[in-house]
Protein backbone atom coordinates (compact mmCIF):
# COMPACT_ATOMS: atom_id res chain seq x y z
CA UNK A 1 0.00 0.00 0.00
CA UNK A 2 1.37 3.53 -0.52
CA UNK A 3 0.53 7.00 2.04
CA UNK A 4 1.85 9.83 0.87
CA UNK A 5 3.54 12.28 3.15
CA UNK A 6 2.77 16.41 2.60
CA UNK A 7 5.81 17.69 4.24
CA UNK A 8 4.64 21.31 5.31
CA UNK A 9 6.56 24.64 6.56
CA UNK A 10 10.08 24.49 7.06
CA UNK A 11 9.76 21.06 6.71
CA UNK A 12 9.80 20.83 3.00
CA UNK A 13 13.59 22.11 3.01
CA UNK A 14 14.47 19.27 5.22
CA UNK A 15 12.97 16.93 2.66
CA UNK A 16 13.98 18.49 -0.25
CA UNK A 17 10.57 18.05 -1.89
CA UNK A 18 6.67 19.25 -0.90
CA UNK A 19 5.86 15.45 -0.40
CA UNK A 20 7.17 11.93 -0.63
CA UNK A 21 5.30 8.41 -1.27
CA UNK A 22 6.07 5.70 0.89
CA UNK A 23 5.42 2.09 -0.06
CA UNK A 24 4.58 -0.31 2.44
CA UNK A 25 4.34 -4.10 2.26
CA UNK A 26 -0.02 -5.36 2.09
CA UNK A 27 -1.09 -7.39 4.22
CA UNK A 28 -0.06 -4.94 7.46
CA UNK A 29 -1.70 -2.76 9.57
CA UNK A 30 0.04 0.40 9.94
CA UNK A 31 -0.54 4.09 11.99
CA UNK A 32 0.80 7.36 11.82
CA UNK A 33 4.27 6.08 14.34
CA UNK A 34 4.94 2.79 11.68
CA UNK A 35 5.06 5.25 8.89
CA UNK A 36 7.60 7.92 10.87
CA UNK A 37 9.96 5.08 11.54
CA UNK A 38 9.82 4.31 8.29
CA UNK A 39 10.53 8.49 7.51
CA UNK A 40 13.16 8.63 10.46
CA UNK A 41 15.30 5.81 7.95
CA UNK A 42 15.74 8.44 5.49
CA UNK A 43 15.37 11.51 7.22
CA UNK A 44 17.10 11.16 11.08
CA UNK A 45 16.73 15.02 11.76
CA UNK A 46 13.37 14.72 11.87
CA UNK A 47 13.01 12.48 14.69
CA UNK A 48 14.49 15.17 16.79
CA UNK A 49 11.80 17.26 15.77
CA UNK A 50 8.86 14.71 16.81
CA UNK A 51 7.81 16.19 19.77
CA UNK A 52 6.69 19.52 18.11
CA UNK A 53 5.07 17.76 15.11
CA UNK A 54 1.56 17.50 14.58
CA UNK A 55 -0.06 15.61 11.26
CA UNK A 56 -3.28 15.83 9.30
CA UNK A 57 -5.27 13.41 7.41
CA UNK A 58 -8.66 14.45 5.92
CA UNK A 59 -8.34 18.21 7.34
CA UNK A 60 -8.05 16.80 10.75
CA UNK A 61 -5.64 16.70 13.31
CA UNK A 62 -4.90 13.20 14.11
CA UNK A 63 -2.64 11.20 16.65
CA UNK A 64 0.51 8.75 16.38
CA UNK A 65 -1.87 6.10 16.89
CA UNK A 66 -4.31 6.57 13.92
CA UNK A 67 -4.60 4.12 11.68
CA UNK A 68 -3.29 4.78 8.11
CA UNK A 69 -5.17 3.19 4.82
CA UNK A 70 -3.41 2.84 1.05
CA UNK A 71 -4.06 5.88 -0.76
CA UNK A 72 -4.27 8.33 2.52
CA UNK A 73 -2.31 11.11 2.53
CA UNK A 74 -0.47 12.54 5.95
CA UNK A 75 0.38 16.08 6.58
CA UNK A 76 3.66 16.40 8.86
CA UNK A 77 2.62 19.96 9.90
CA UNK A 78 5.75 21.82 11.89
CA UNK A 79 4.78 24.73 14.97
CA UNK A 80 2.71 27.33 13.08
CA UNK A 81 3.35 30.51 12.85
CA UNK A 82 0.11 32.32 10.42
CA UNK A 83 -1.51 36.00 11.54
CA UNK B 1 -17.06 23.35 3.50
CA UNK B 2 -15.36 26.11 0.69
CA UNK B 3 -12.07 26.55 1.81
CA UNK B 4 -11.90 29.60 0.40
CA UNK B 5 -14.39 31.82 2.43
CA UNK B 6 -11.36 31.64 5.00
CA UNK B 7 -8.34 31.11 3.02
CA UNK B 8 -7.71 33.09 0.04
CA UNK B 9 -4.83 33.13 -2.19
CA UNK B 10 -5.46 36.95 -3.65
CA UNK B 11 -5.65 40.14 -2.20
CA UNK B 12 -8.18 40.13 0.86
CA UNK B 13 -11.18 42.59 0.44
CA UNK B 14 -12.29 44.24 3.50
CA UNK B 15 -14.84 45.91 1.60
CA UNK B 16 -16.50 42.22 0.78
CA UNK B 17 -16.12 41.12 4.15
CA UNK B 18 -17.86 44.53 5.59
CA UNK B 19 -20.71 44.10 3.25
CA UNK B 20 -21.68 40.25 4.03
CA UNK B 21 -21.27 40.89 7.76
CA UNK B 22 -23.61 44.39 7.79
CA UNK B 23 -26.03 44.28 10.43
CA UNK B 24 -27.65 46.71 12.73
CA UNK B 25 -28.15 45.35 15.99
CA UNK B 26 -23.98 46.05 16.47
CA UNK B 27 -23.25 49.31 17.52
CA UNK B 28 -19.25 48.54 17.07
CA UNK B 29 -17.29 47.71 14.30
CA UNK B 30 -13.90 46.00 15.43
CA UNK B 31 -11.13 45.46 12.46
CA UNK B 32 -8.42 43.70 12.84
CA UNK B 33 -5.70 43.89 10.07
CA UNK B 34 -1.91 42.29 10.22
CA UNK B 35 0.18 43.56 7.71
CA UNK B 36 3.92 42.57 6.35
CA UNK B 37 6.08 44.84 8.38
CA UNK B 38 9.65 45.53 7.43
CA UNK B 39 11.93 44.02 10.10
CA UNK B 40 11.76 40.95 12.40
CA UNK B 41 14.70 40.39 14.99
CA UNK B 42 17.24 42.72 13.63
CA UNK B 43 16.33 41.62 10.52
CA UNK B 44 15.43 43.73 6.97
CA UNK B 45 12.39 41.63 5.43
CA UNK B 46 11.49 42.36 1.98
CA UNK B 47 8.80 40.13 1.70
CA UNK B 48 6.97 37.23 3.19
CA UNK B 49 5.30 33.92 1.87
CA UNK B 50 2.14 32.24 3.93
CA UNK B 51 1.78 28.92 3.21
CA UNK B 52 -1.30 26.60 4.86
CA UNK B 53 -2.95 23.14 5.09
CA UNK B 54 -5.63 24.78 3.01
CA UNK B 55 -8.27 22.06 4.33
CA UNK B 56 -7.26 21.70 8.11
CA UNK B 57 -6.81 25.91 8.17
CA UNK B 58 -10.32 26.89 6.63
CA UNK B 59 -11.89 24.01 9.04
CA UNK B 60 -9.71 26.16 12.26
CA UNK B 61 -10.70 29.29 11.13
CA UNK B 62 -14.30 28.36 10.56
CA UNK B 63 -14.50 26.75 14.36
CA UNK B 64 -12.53 29.75 15.94
CA UNK B 65 -15.09 32.02 14.47
CA UNK B 66 -17.83 29.72 15.82
CA UNK B 67 -16.36 29.43 19.46
CA UNK B 68 -15.10 33.79 19.44
CA UNK B 69 -18.70 34.47 18.90
CA UNK B 70 -19.83 32.26 21.44
CA UNK B 71 -17.37 32.78 23.96
CA UNK B 72 -17.68 36.26 23.68
CA UNK B 73 -21.58 36.64 22.77
CA UNK B 74 -20.77 38.55 19.75
CA UNK B 75 -23.23 38.26 16.88
CA UNK B 76 -20.52 38.64 14.32
CA UNK B 77 -16.62 37.54 13.86
CA UNK B 78 -15.17 36.64 10.66
CA UNK B 79 -11.74 35.66 10.31
CA UNK B 80 -9.92 35.51 6.48
CA UNK B 81 -6.29 34.39 5.95
CA UNK B 82 -4.06 34.99 2.80
CA UNK B 83 -1.88 32.71 1.62
CA UNK B 84 0.99 33.12 -0.79
CA UNK B 85 3.56 35.43 -1.24
CA UNK B 86 2.92 39.28 -0.22
CA UNK B 87 5.09 42.75 -0.03
CA UNK B 88 5.69 44.57 2.47
CA UNK B 89 2.47 46.50 3.70
CA UNK B 90 0.19 43.69 2.33
CA UNK B 91 -2.40 42.42 4.39
CA UNK B 92 -2.05 38.88 5.54
CA UNK B 93 -5.21 38.74 7.71
CA UNK B 94 -8.92 40.14 8.38
CA UNK B 95 -10.55 39.54 11.45
CA UNK B 96 -14.06 41.28 11.51
CA UNK B 97 -16.47 41.63 14.77
CA UNK B 98 -19.38 43.60 15.37
CA UNK B 99 -21.21 43.58 18.87
CA UNK B 100 -23.98 45.93 19.93
CA UNK B 101 -21.60 47.08 21.87
CA UNK B 102 -17.18 48.11 22.36
CA UNK B 103 -16.20 46.44 24.78
CA UNK B 104 -17.29 43.04 23.59
CA UNK B 105 -16.09 43.68 20.34
CA UNK B 106 -11.96 44.57 21.55
CA UNK B 107 -11.99 41.72 23.52
CA UNK B 108 -13.10 38.76 20.95
CA UNK B 109 -10.96 40.57 17.80
CA UNK B 110 -8.10 40.06 19.95
CA UNK B 111 -8.83 36.58 21.22
CA UNK B 112 -9.41 35.79 17.64
CA UNK B 113 -6.53 36.77 16.12
CA UNK B 114 -4.08 36.28 19.46
CA UNK B 115 -5.37 32.12 19.07
CA UNK B 116 -5.56 32.26 15.13
CA UNK B 117 -1.79 32.66 15.60
CA UNK B 118 -1.71 29.31 18.01
CA UNK B 119 -4.05 26.89 16.32
CA UNK B 120 -3.88 27.71 13.15
CA UNK B 121 -1.61 25.92 10.42
CA UNK B 122 0.04 28.15 8.44
CA UNK B 123 3.52 29.42 8.40
CA UNK B 124 5.75 32.80 7.58
CA UNK B 125 8.62 32.14 4.82
CA UNK B 126 10.44 35.56 5.66
CA UNK B 127 12.66 36.93 2.70
CA UNK B 128 15.71 39.14 3.67
CA UNK B 129 17.29 42.14 2.36
CA UNK B 130 20.43 39.71 2.09
CA UNK B 131 19.26 37.14 -0.13
CA UNK B 132 18.44 34.49 2.92
CA UNK B 133 15.41 33.08 3.50
CA UNK B 134 13.89 31.49 6.96
CA UNK B 135 10.85 29.93 8.47
CA UNK B 136 9.60 31.50 11.38
CA UNK B 137 9.89 29.28 14.72
CA UNK B 138 5.92 28.84 15.79
CA UNK B 139 4.00 27.38 18.08
CA UNK B 140 3.38 23.49 18.03
CA UNK B 141 -0.07 22.45 17.37
CA UNK B 142 -1.57 19.80 19.95
CA UNK B 143 -4.54 17.18 19.00
CA UNK B 144 -7.66 17.26 20.95
CA UNK B 145 -8.02 13.67 23.22
CA UNK B 146 -10.78 13.03 21.19
CA UNK B 147 -9.16 12.56 17.86
CA UNK B 148 -7.38 9.52 19.15
CA UNK B 149 -8.81 6.41 18.68
CA UNK B 150 -8.44 3.86 21.81
CA UNK B 151 -5.88 1.26 21.56
CA UNK B 152 -7.96 -1.50 20.33
CA UNK B 153 -9.14 0.39 16.98
CA UNK B 154 -7.07 -0.89 14.43
CA UNK B 155 -9.22 -0.02 10.97
CA UNK B 156 -11.22 2.78 9.38
CA UNK B 157 -14.17 2.54 7.56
Amino acid sequence: MEVTIEFYGGLKQLAGASEWTLTLEEGGSYRVRDVLERLFLALPELRGRLTSLAFALDDELVGEKHPLVDGDRLGLLPPVSGG
Amino acid sequence: MDARRWIREEPLNLEALLDETDDVRCGALQIFAGTVRDSNDGRRVLSMTYEAHRGLAARTLEKLERETKQRFDVPVCRIQHRTGHLALGEVSVYVVVRAPHRASAFEAARYAIDMLKRVTPIWKHEHYADGDSQYLDGTPLRVEPASEPSPDSGSRP
